[in-house]
């Protein structure tokens, strides 16, 4: 502190957000936090969940574009496929 | 070059010399900087382990600040930490449309959208891709000749690998190496310089996560490096305002001087280490001073 390398303030309570800003952040944390089902995107895993019941491949084709795609996991924990941008799009930098 | 410019929490309260530094290395860049002060932390990856979705649109909401930068031409950090939880959080909104459809209704709110591609470099990544190692080199005025310096990359701008866009093209964890000799210095290769310094676990164990400090800044010295340098203010924690600590844990003295990137690059551009805001270290960089005045005394 002597030496200037932090500042206690900013330590503790972060850099002051303007009153408008503040009020939107919390927002999003009481809109989000407030869903009753979890929305995620899980762009590595892919499946489906042991307990949950799966369709039987049509084909091995099939079963390779599956495994491939990006999923998101929905509120009752079934892996999914996501939208078709998923699988198109891929991550920028 | 004008970037909408992301410093992070770490570097406005823990490390303000990093901050100062790079406003004070900006304009000998030609870099302007329109500081996204509206923005709120990025989460550094706990938000994400809590409620992925609210780190998202936390940071959805970052990312669409920096797009309403009026001819900005990318955004940039000056913290490691902050790129790797962001590039998570982009790598998820730029994969699927719907997603990010999904996460923009909540920003809605304020007005504000996300549209996917959004550049958001480190400013290492910035030196060498955006400025360019040869300009770099043309504005050295005081080449940091004799000055053995070790890279201090840490984890979170070097691992993903594919979500980081580290390929052959971008090798990105080698580019300390090249700004370091780019600005007249020797770089001094040591075990640990890409591994993770220890902070995220200092809360759940101390004892171990100094013992990494401790070690990776032995090696440094075993390597007799003059200073360590780093793009991540939360390995500088680490490595300079506790060790101390680790010098009890791993049981030798260090006083090992962890510089900040910004103010690498401005001593070699001519700054002092005073106006660096070297003097606010803990580990003071006495071999740093010593070396910038022994230059400054021989060009006298």
């Amino acid at each position: 502190v002597l030496r200037g390398k932090l500042n206690p303030k900013i330590a503790l309570f972060g850099h002051k957000l303007p009153k408008r800003d503040l009020d939107a952040v919390r927002a999003i944390y009481e809109k989000v936090e407030g869903r009753e089902s979890r929305y995620e995107l899980n762009l590595y895993v892919t499946g489906s969940d042991e307990d949950t019941e799966t369709p039987e491949p049509k084909s091995e084709a099939g079963a390779t574009d599956e495994a491939g795609a990006a999923s998101a996991q929905g509120a009752n924990g079934a892996t999914v496929p996501i939208a078709s941008g998923g699988a198109e799009e891929s991550a920028g930098s | 070059m004008k970037v909408a410019y992301w410093p992070g929490c770490v570097s406005r309260g823990f490390t303000p010399e990093l901050h100062g530094s790079m406003a004070k290395v900006a304009p000998l860049l030609d870099i302007e900087l329109v500081e996204l002060d509206r923005a709120c932390c990025t989460g550094a990856g706990v938000i994400a382990e809590h409620n992925q979705e609210l780190a998202d649109t936390l940071n959805a909401r970052t990312f669409a600040l920096a797009q309403e930068v009026e001819d900005a031409e990318l955004m940039m950090n000056i913290c490691s930490t902050c790129q790797g939880a962001q590039s998570e959080c982009q790598e998820r909104l730029d994969a699927s449309a719907s997603y990010r459809e999904h996460i923009n209704q909540t920003l809605a709110g304020e007005g504000l959208s996300y549209e996917r591609g959004l550049t958001n470099k480190n400013f290492l990544w910035l030196l060498v891709e955006e400025i360019g190692l040869a300009e770099l080199r043309s504005r050295v005025v005081r080449p940091l000749a004799g000055l053995r310096v070790g890279p201090f990359y840490g984890c979170y701008i070097v691992r993903p690998r594919k979500r980081l866009g580290i390929d052959e093209a971008h090798p990105r964890d080698e580019y300390l190496h090249r700004v370091i000799e780019a600005l007249g210095g020797t770089v001094i290769e040591y075990a640990g310089m890409r591994k993770c310094c220890g902070f995220p676990i200092i809360t759940m164990n101390k004892e171990a996560s100094l013992k990494q400090a401790g070690r990776h800044l032995g090696d440094a010295l075993d390597a007799e490096a003059d200073c360590l340098v780093t793009p991540c203010p939360l390995c500088h924690l680490n490595l300079d305002l506790q060790q101390p600590l680790a010098e009890d844990v791993v049981g030798r003295e260090l006083q090992m001087p962890v510089l900040h990137l910004p103010q690498l690059v401005g001593l070699a551009l001519g700054l002092e280490p005073k106006e660096l805001g070297m003097g606010r270290h803990i580990v003071r960089p006495t071999s740093v001073i010593d070396w910038s005045t022994s230059v400054v005394g021989a060009a006298a």
